[in-house]
């Protein structure tokens, strides 16, 4: 069995013949192996699901208990055998519980990364590179253009700017999973301890983050509050709901967080008053450093900006082929 | 100069005038009051870098950059600048970032064969927004800072960040727009000079070619146009037009003028044979050197 045989691109998404499975299929199949809990990734309605338990947590409060038939939970560094194949999540680094899928078959290797990042998150354990035969890497920031600087120089941004507008209200639109969590998580570590105001989407998958022991300390509901409440409070909630904060006296500083904000054209159609770079995803000095130190024998890109790095690939002497995998977006994109 | 490129960021979201007050003494408290004086007059558009063209920061970034990756990068980014400043590679170790009092020294004192290597000392040491800001304000983008004092609360706060009550030195690019033969038997060649004002070029000096006149000359009679007497219109269209460097020593408001501003000591300081009609400065960006109470809508 040769590596690159291990998976095949079908209609559903990444096939495993030897075990029987698909990788974040986009239709319902009859078993499915999940990275991590974005809807984009993690579907409702399949037969039997695969995954980690934060991952089926997640998969649970956004569908209900019956988003699919069966679910056998993960954990981290297991091997389980799947028909002929052989599968063990690893760490990917990109929100709690996601997990990269080692898949091995006859001495063959091949890693799906999944959506993954290098940079330090208190929130999940860190990306574990496995050394492998073929890896599929994501490239949601795969052009040298992005290079997120370290969260905490910009959370201190918005603290800064929280000192100077003390009145104001501090909103920041930060995706429900992942995103939501590590920034509180960093506002925490930043000694920031007042209480945070978070949409009820976004407290749900909190609750869900305490549960597996994630501290994020006095957070508050949001909705219901009104905007004279929030004046010098930081609260976390979708752009769609930045106009509930608008107040006659004091306007909200508004903020969205995604390494979007690396471009001042996307900056200025949806940054709000004080755009943040992060990002929950690898950018171009991390994928080029993942792909050095796993070292794969063929190097397989998906969903985001392919060109610039199999260009590098071949410059660094790397095997590398894009694969267009439909049905992934991009999770924190601002509105337009 | 980070801090500058993050201030100038912040004015630029920033909606309320009291709010874009707060941001400028803030950053006046961090950066002292010599360095806030400079930024409040980039700001004020009283004082300009402009002392390079993109080509030969275009140049600094291809000796360091893979060219493929670049022109991937910049079909993303749609903006030369923007994707150098966001390209640059980092130089672990570098100093830390010049101040605007460092820049405007250098710039003062290197001569132009020594700029493109302390340019790159600079954009080493900054982080990605100040670079950006650095290269924009070096080829001619001028930060735009909307709320000039106005207000009463705005004059008293004010006082943290002086601003300038006379109009400074500073030059502009200008294009020639008629020629003529002086009357005396001295082959002197008098040019007028304009900017644009809408699609239209609008007359904002009047002075000798000095030094330049065979220049100025030899492009006058090969793109002649209409004929006034002793004056000869030039030829001024998108890909043929000539650009020159216009210094003063000050701006101020002048009602009987057509553009209503005037030059005072107006001095050719240099010709700019491969720059477009496009690059010439407009009437509106001369009008806002002028400090905000005298300036009136034409």
């Amino acid at each position: 069995m040769r590596a690159v045989d291990i998976l095949t691109l079908t209609k559903s998404g990444l096939y495993c013949a030897a075990g029987d499975f698909y990788v974040d299929p986009i239709r319902k199949v009859p078993r499915a192996v999940i990275t991590h809990g974005h809807s984009d990734h993690a579907r409702a309605g399949h037969d039997a699901v695969l995954a980690t338990a934060p991952t089926l947590d997640v998969m649970e409060v956004r569908y209900g208990p019956k988003f699919a038939a069966s679910r056998q939970t993960a954990c981290f560094d297991e091997a389980i055998t799947l028909g002929e194949a052989r599968v063990t999540l690893k760490p990917a680094g990109h929100v709690l519980g996601s997990a990269q899928i080692l898949i091995e078959v006859q001495g063959a290797r091949l890693v799906v990364s999944g959506d993954y990042k290098r940079a330090r998150d208190p929130t999940c354990p860190a990306f574990e590179p496995v050394p492998c035969d073929v890896f599929i890497t994501e490239a949601t920031f795969g052009l040298p253009v992005f290079q997120h600087p370290p969260a905490k120089d910009e959370v201190a941004k918005l603290l800064h700017s929280l000192g100077l507008f003390p009145e104001r209200s501090h909103v920041v639109g930060a995706y429900s999973l992942g995103k939501a969590q590590r920034l509180i998580a960093e506002l925490r570590e930043a000694g920031y301890d007042d209480e945070i105001f978070v949409d009820a989407a976004t407290a749900k998958l909190c609750n869900i983050y305490e549960a597996h022991a994630v501290r994020l300390g006095h957070l508050s509901p949001l909705e219901g509050k009104l905007p004279s409440v929030l004046g010098g409070k930081i609260a976390i909630a979708p752009p769609s709901a930045w106009r509930l904060f608008a107040d006659a006296k004091y306007e909200p500083v508004t903020s969205f967080a995604s390494g979007w904000m690396r471009t001042r054209k996307r900056a200025q159609q949806g940054g709000g008053e004080l755009p943040l770079i992060i990002s929950d995803h690898a950018d171009w000095h991390e994928l080029t450093r993942t792909v050095l130190e796993v070292s794969p024998g063929e190097l397989w890109i998906t969903h985001g900006e392919e060109a610039a790095l199999i260009h590098w690939a071949k410059v660094n002497g790397i095997a590398a082929r894009p694969l267009a995998i439909k049905g992934y977006g991009h999770d924190d994109v601002p509105p337009k | 100069m980070n801090r500058f490129a993050e201030l100038v960021d912040r004015l630029a979201t920033a909606s309320d005038p009291e709010f874009k007050q707060r941001l400028r003494a803030d950053y006046a408290s961090h950066v002292g009051e010599s360095e806030s004086r400079i930024a409040q007059d980039l700001l004020n558009r009283t004082l300009t870098f402009r002392r390079l063209k993109l080509s030969l920061v275009r140049g600094l970034a291809d000796s360091r950059l893979d060219p493929v990756l670049f022109a991937l990068a910049l079909k993303y980014v749609g903006d030369v600048a923007e994707t150098i400043a966001l390209l640059w590679p980092a130089r672990h170790g570098t100093n830390r970032a010049p101040s605007l009092a460092e820049i405007l020294d250098g710039l003062s004192t290197l001569g132009r064969s020594e700029l493109p290597k302390r340019l790159e000392a600079w954009l080493d040491a900054c982080d990605a927004k100040g670079r950006w800001t650095l290269i924009k304000l070096l080829t001619g983008f001028i930060p735009s800072d909307e709320a000039f004092p106005t207000s009463k609360s705005e004059q008293q706060t004010g006082a943290l960040i002086p601003a300038p009550e006379h109009s400074q030195p500073g030059s502009v690019e200008a294009l020639l727009m008629y020629v003529e033969h002086g009357r005396s038997r001295s082959s002197d060649l008098i040019c007028t000079f304009g900017v644009w004002d809408k699609e239209k070029l609008t007359p904002i000096a009047k002075m000798s070619a000095g030094v330049w006149r065979e220049q100025i000359s030899t492009f006058a009679n090969a793109h002649p146009g209409k004929r006034f007497g002793p004056v000869t219109e030039v030829t001024c269209t998108p890909d043929i037009a000539l650009v020159l460097e216009v210094e003063y020593e000050s701006l101020q408001p002048s009602p009987r003028r057509k553009s209503g501003i005037s030059l005072n000591r107006p001095k050719l300081s240099r010709l700019l044979p491969d720059r477009p009609a496009s690059s010439a400065a407009t009437l509106l960006d001369l009008l806002l050197r002028l400090p905000a109470h005298q300036r009136r809508a034409k």
